[in-house]
């Protein structure tokens, strides 16, 4: 019965993480539809996790706000074929490294969601990853 | 009299100046074995779009499109990973295109989401059946000069033909026009017609220059990890 108890415990626990995960990874849709292409917002924060994959590489950040509450931001990026040409890799961030990142925000203004349109590393290299997106111009789809 | 000689004399000159480079064969393009200018290789749009004007929609087609941009483009058949359509495959910036170009064949490979297009150049006619209706339609080209033309009919219905709610039926007819002005540039003109949806044609020019040598097309997968749940799920579509 205990081990009965412990199995059911293990797999609950692995339920949540796995639903952590994938609460993270967030829907392709489209961009009008999920941002404010003229909400330009800029954080600073520490990655928790680069996701490189299709359709979109997703970064988890975590900032740290005025009050020194820690809120986590799910910010979503490009295909990785045009994050490819725009010189990054998945080893590009690493957990732990700071990283500033200039987003279009979310439509609520409540959610920590944004779509990056800057990336800058703390050794000043700044990745455009919205190229020929300038501008404050809304990104076409994907 | 004098005055009308000289004024014909201005415009015919004008005319030979404008209008004969657009026929000349121009020697310093690449050339096939077939002597057609050699588009092959990987190219896209600087700017991305190229140039257009607004479509003028028919009302019931205004209505539609008016809708969707209400819905903030929700319904962009795009976001569920579904085809972006013949203009925003050719005239997309931060997608490529290959053109592999073949004796009687012209195919045109598109990073975004792996579409293709195989376009005979053998001197076929156009099918009178265009079955099944297809998002990129059914393509036949042929060899103007230097220009290669394409006609294109036989489209489905659901694609945005430009990418802001551009609402059109099947009866899209689509003539483009690929002119190599250079050995790395193409001029694209394409002229949209849609008898039940539009009220007159749509125009969109664009220029596609060449990629560097060692920029290969690469893959681009819009499903991959998308699970169902994250697309807007058909009951909140507008139909």
């Amino acid at each position: 019965m205990r081990t009965y108890t412990r199995a059911m415990k293990t797999i609950g626990i692995a339920v949540c993480i796995a639903l952590a995960i994938t609460a993270s990874v967030q829907g392709h849709h489209s961009f009008a539809a999920e941002f404010d292409g003229s909400k330009i917002q800029t954080i600073t924060g520490n990655v928790v996790e680069f996701q490189w994959m299709n359709p979109h590489a997703y970064l988890i950040v975590d900032v740290t706000d005025g009050a020194g509450k820690t809120v986590r931001w799910g910010i979503q990026s490009r295909n990785l074929s045009i994050l490819k040409r725009q010189g990054l890799s998945k080893q590009t961030f690493k957990p732990g490294e700071t990283i500033t990142v200039e987003l279009f925000h979310h439509h609520d203004p409540a959610k920590n969601v944004g779509f990056a349109r800057y990336i800058q590393k703390t050794d000043g290299t700044k990745y455009d990853v919205i190229p020929g997106g300038r501008g404050g111009i809304v990104p076409p789809n994907p | 009299m004098e005055r009308r000689f000289v004024a014909i004399a201005a415009t015919a000159i004008v005319v030979f100046v404008v209008l004969a480079p657009l026929d000349a064969q121009q020697p310093s393009l690449p050339r096939t074995a077939d002597g057609k200018p050699d588009m092959n290789g990987v190219f896209s749009t600087a700017e991305g779009g190229g140039r257009r004007e607004p479509i003028s929609f028919q009302p019931w087609a205004k209505e539609k499109h008016d809708a969707y941009v209400a819905r903030k483009l929700a319904d962009n058949p795009t976001a569920r990973c579904l085809s972006p359509g013949l203009i925003s495959l050719t005239t997309v910036n931060f997608f490529p295109i290959q053109f592999v170009q073949t004796r009687g064949q012209m195919v045109i490979l598109y990073e975004w989401d792996h579409f293709f297009r195989v376009i005979p150049t053998d001197g076929r006619k156009q099918t009178d059946d265009p079955d099944p209706l297809q998002s990129l339609g059914h393509s036949v080209g042929r060899w103007d000069g230097d220009t290669l033309v394409v006609d294109v009919i036989g489209f489905s219905d659901y694609t945005w033909i430009d990418n802001n709610a551009g609402v059109h039926s099947d009866a899209l007819h689509v003539v483009e026009r690929f002119r190599m002005i250079d050995k790395d540039t193409i001029e694209y003109r394409a002229v949209l017609e849609d008898p039940k949806a539009w009220t007159k044609p749509w125009n969109v020019v664009a220029t596609l220059k060449r990629r560097p040598p060692t920029d290969a097309l690469m893959e681009y997968n819009c499903a991959e990890n998308n699970k169902p749940d994250d697309f807007p799920s058909d009951d909140k579509l507008l139909k």
